[in-house]
């Protein structure tokens, strides 16, 4: 039967068109409606659209009985007259059984539906969303493109500065987590250290990545280093934060790197005598830290992104500037000039320091590209050939 | 930054007898004396914004730059690097690269008044109500987070994490599908032309440089308000966006990674670009796309508990109400963040299970 698709369409259509429906319909008095009582009402919706997918389904079966029939007829009718019977290799391959598949898609679609009713969020508020986005951004492009007064250039150099503190955040971060993390990375390595200290070193470094960034912040760190802009003591809480949550995951991905070292080097330089720091140091280290500097370049990237939540929560950075209650959205009415150069400063700056790791990291990654000259027949003597690729130490 | 380069070079010699080892050469002169020129030229620079002095940004305006207080430190530790990466014969690559992370690393932390800082932690565990609050974060008040109600509503806080969780997985889906439409056109792969290609991948950057606090705050605006039920769309949509640009990255790297055997089986066949992707890309990509899924899920989770500080529902918003009067006691913070753990733990743990049976 070649109406898979058909069925699948009419499923995923009729689910999507329940949920949109009841969702614009829909309109929970949230703070007096209880979210368990919302995902129940979820739930019942779901299960009208699954019973209307398999209704669709259903149909769909009995409306193709006549051509099941007519196959069957076809592929027996070899049996009976002794004409010509399709060999087991003649045939098509049996299309596999998508019962599973579609079970799972359509159990997707009811979490979803449950779920989004349970948010209680009311889709009619999307309805008037376009006209704003179109007046507010004219706004903010209006804000970007003019020629900067005295409030605008205020603007500007605020907006940079928040986003250099931000970027100074995450360096910090960077660096503190890179320092503690190559150690960790080298002891939870199965390959380099025995299994007393691989097993608990696994267990912490997974209980620091299960540890969110704000819960660092808010915890430990705001209280021990303080609240605020930077002079208060806020950005380097903040850094602090990103560093200790960048080690989590920093390790582990040092630590596969160093399980997949090539075994070659090791046993040399155990065979010439080397103790294990020395077998590190010559023969661990100059295969991985190519690939180490990466990780921690792109984690910097990464850090520039989380350090705007922990500015939200008082440490310093962009995410104080803009944040309510005394950032840019905590006045009304909003300012959309000051917003729109504020995000405009904001993708500039990092994009730039995404662009620059990015080439950073290729040229660590895949050494320099050479640029093929045209060699004149005089000077190949005079070329020195290229030095092998090789690794900082 | 390839150090230490030239010593393979050195075996082509002939092996010397016992002690003599052949040492690495000395680098060339001139690229030090170069690397020298440019830490006194940082000097220069952070001598000049020295004291917060602003800095001309052309037309913009002025940026305080926050130079170094005592820029004359910094100017002998960069020597000093550069001497050591000297003796032991570093390549001049690598001792620029030493150098910059020294001239970075001294401007961010004076940035952020590192030394002053650590200066002051003992002073203030000693005083002030720092003790205070690390014994209230450790020990939390558990019933305040079954049995008490969300201040001034009926809602209950657990109810809280209900609502944070189901944005994650409405933001996670519906994320992920429009991630998923996206990397197929933003990798040259599966793309109708170069053009769309570029253009798609221009505006993934561009919505993935936008922070995810900044997306909940622009569309809380959008939508007009902060009250109760909007803030949920509002935190969803900024999810969203945030997956999206996830999703589309990783996932339009992992099909220009593709093997080419089925892309040219497809066109061999004789199928349109549509037909190509369904049959050739999507089966290829999907066990990739299904961890990232989970992956972006476990994201989320911690996104929107964080999310809530800006003013949106979820537990988060409880949260940054607790934080708020915090002077009443550190309890019911250490509740909420002790139970954050333990959540993005259950999740993690479930991801794990899903990812080992599906893939």
């Amino acid at each position: 039967m070649s109406h898979g698709y058909k069925v699948s369409a009419a499923i995923v259509g009729a689910v999507l068109l329940a949920a949109g429906g009841f969702l614009l319909t829909y309109a929970p008095a949230a703070e007096s409606s209880d979210v368990f009582s919302r995902m129940m009402w979820g739930l019942a919706i779901g299960a009208g659209a699954f019973a209307l997918a398999l209704t669709i389904y259903g149909l769909a079966y009995v409306g193709t009985r006549k051509q099941r029939t007519q196959a069957q007829q076809r592929s027996d009718a070899g049996h009976h007259q002794g004409g010509y019977t399709p060999d087991r290799l003649d045939m098509r391959p049996v299309k596999p059984v998508k019962f599973w598949y579609n079970m799972a898609l359509i159990m997707i679609g009811v979490l979803f539906i449950s779920s989004a009713a349970g948010t209680g969020m009311t889709l009619s508020a999307l309805l008037e969303m376009p006209a704003r986005i179109w007046d507010f951004g004219l706004q903010m492009v209006g804000g970007v493109a003019q020629v900067p007064d005295e409030q605008a250039r205020g603007n500007w150099s605020s907006a940079f500065d928040a986003m250099l503190e931000s970027v100074a955040i995450a360096w910090i971060g960077t660096i503190v987590g890179a320092i503690f993390s190559l150690p960790c990375g080298i002891l939870a390595a199965r390959n380099m250290t025995p299994l007393a200290t691989y097993i608990p070193m696994r267990f912490i470094l997974s209980v620091i990545r299960a540890v969110p960034e704000i819960v660092f912040a808010v915890a430990i760190f705001i209280p021990l280093l303080g609240v605020g802009p930077a002079d208060r003591g806020g950005a380097m809480a903040g850094a602090f934060a990103l560093g200790i949550s960048s080690i989590g995951t920093l390790s582990k991905l040092i630590s596969e790197s160093i399980e997949g070292v090539d075994r070659g080097p090791l046993e040399a330089s155990r065979a010439a005598g080397a103790s294990h720091i020395q077998v590190i140091r010559w023969a661990v280290l100059p295969q991985v830290l190519p690939e180490v500097i990466a990780i921690w370049l792109y984690r910097f990237e990464v850090n520039i992104r989380a350090s705007a939540i922990l500015g939200a929560l008082g440490a310093g950075g962009i995410g104080r500037l803009i944040s309510p209650p005394n950032g840019l959205f905590g006045q009304r009415p909003y300012d959309w000039e000051a917003i729109g150069i504020t995000l405009f400063v904001i993708i500039a700056i990092t994009m730039l320091v995404d662009q620059t790791s990015g080439f950073v990291r290729h040229r660590v990654i895949h050494g320099k590209t050479v640029k093929q000259k045209k060699q004149k027949p005089g000077d190949l003597a005079a070329q020195e050939p290229d030095p092998p690729k090789s690794v900082a130490v | 930054m390839s150090k230490a380069v030239t010593k393979r070079s050195d075996a082509a010699a002939p092996p010397a007898q016992g002690q003599n080892r052949p040492k690495p050469p000395t680098p060339k002169v001139p690229p030090y004396l170069g690397l020298v020129v440019l830490a006194v030229a940082i000097f220069g620079f952070f001598f000049w914004t020295w004291e917060g002095t602003a800095v001309l940004f052309f037309p913009l305006g002025d940026t305080v730059l926050w130079a170094p207080r005592d820029p004359l430190i910094g100017l002998i530790i960069m020597i000093l690097a550069l001497l050591i990466c000297w003796k032991l014969r570093v390549t001049p690559m690598g001792a620029f690269g030493g150098l910059a992370i020294i001239a970075i690393t001294y401007w961010a932390g004076s940035n952020i008044h590192f030394i002053d800082r650590i200066a002051e932690v003992p002073g203030r565990l000693t005083g002030g109500n720092t003790r205070q609050q690390l014994v209230g974060y450790f020990n939390p008040d558990w019933s305040y987070l079954f049995l008490h109600n969300v201040a001034g509503t009926s809602r209950p806080i657990w109810g809280e994490w209900l609502i944070t969780l189901c944005m994650a997985v409405v933001a996670t889906i519906i994320g992920c599908f429009i991630g998923l439409l996206l990397a197929m056109l933003a990798s040259p792969v599966s793309s109708f032309n170069k053009g769309t290609s570029q253009t798609i991948k221009a505006i993934n950057s561009v919505v993935r440089s936008i922070p995810d606090v900044a997306w909940a705050l622009l569309f809380a605006a959008f939508i007009g308000g902060t009250a109760y039920g909007l803030g949920a769309l509002a935190a969803v949509l900024a999810l969203i966006m945030f997956n999206i640009g996830i999703v589309a990255k990783l996932l339009s790297e992992s099909i220009d990674a593709i093997q080419p055997g089925p892309l040219e089986a497809a066109d061999a066949a004789g199928a349109n670009l549509i037909q190509r992707d369904r049959v050739a890309v999507l089966p290829a990509v999907m066990p990739s796309f299904i961890s990232y899924s989970l992956y972006v899920f476990e994201l989320n989770i911690r996104a929107s508990a964080a999310l809530g500080v800006v003013g949106v529902a979820g537990i988060g918003g409880e949260l940054s109400r607790q934080i708020g009067r915090m002077s009443q006691g550190y309890e019911n913070v250490g509740a909420i963040l002790w139970a954050l753990v333990f959540v993005v733990l259950l999740v993690d743990l479930l991801s794990l299970s899903i990812r080992r049976k599906l893939l």
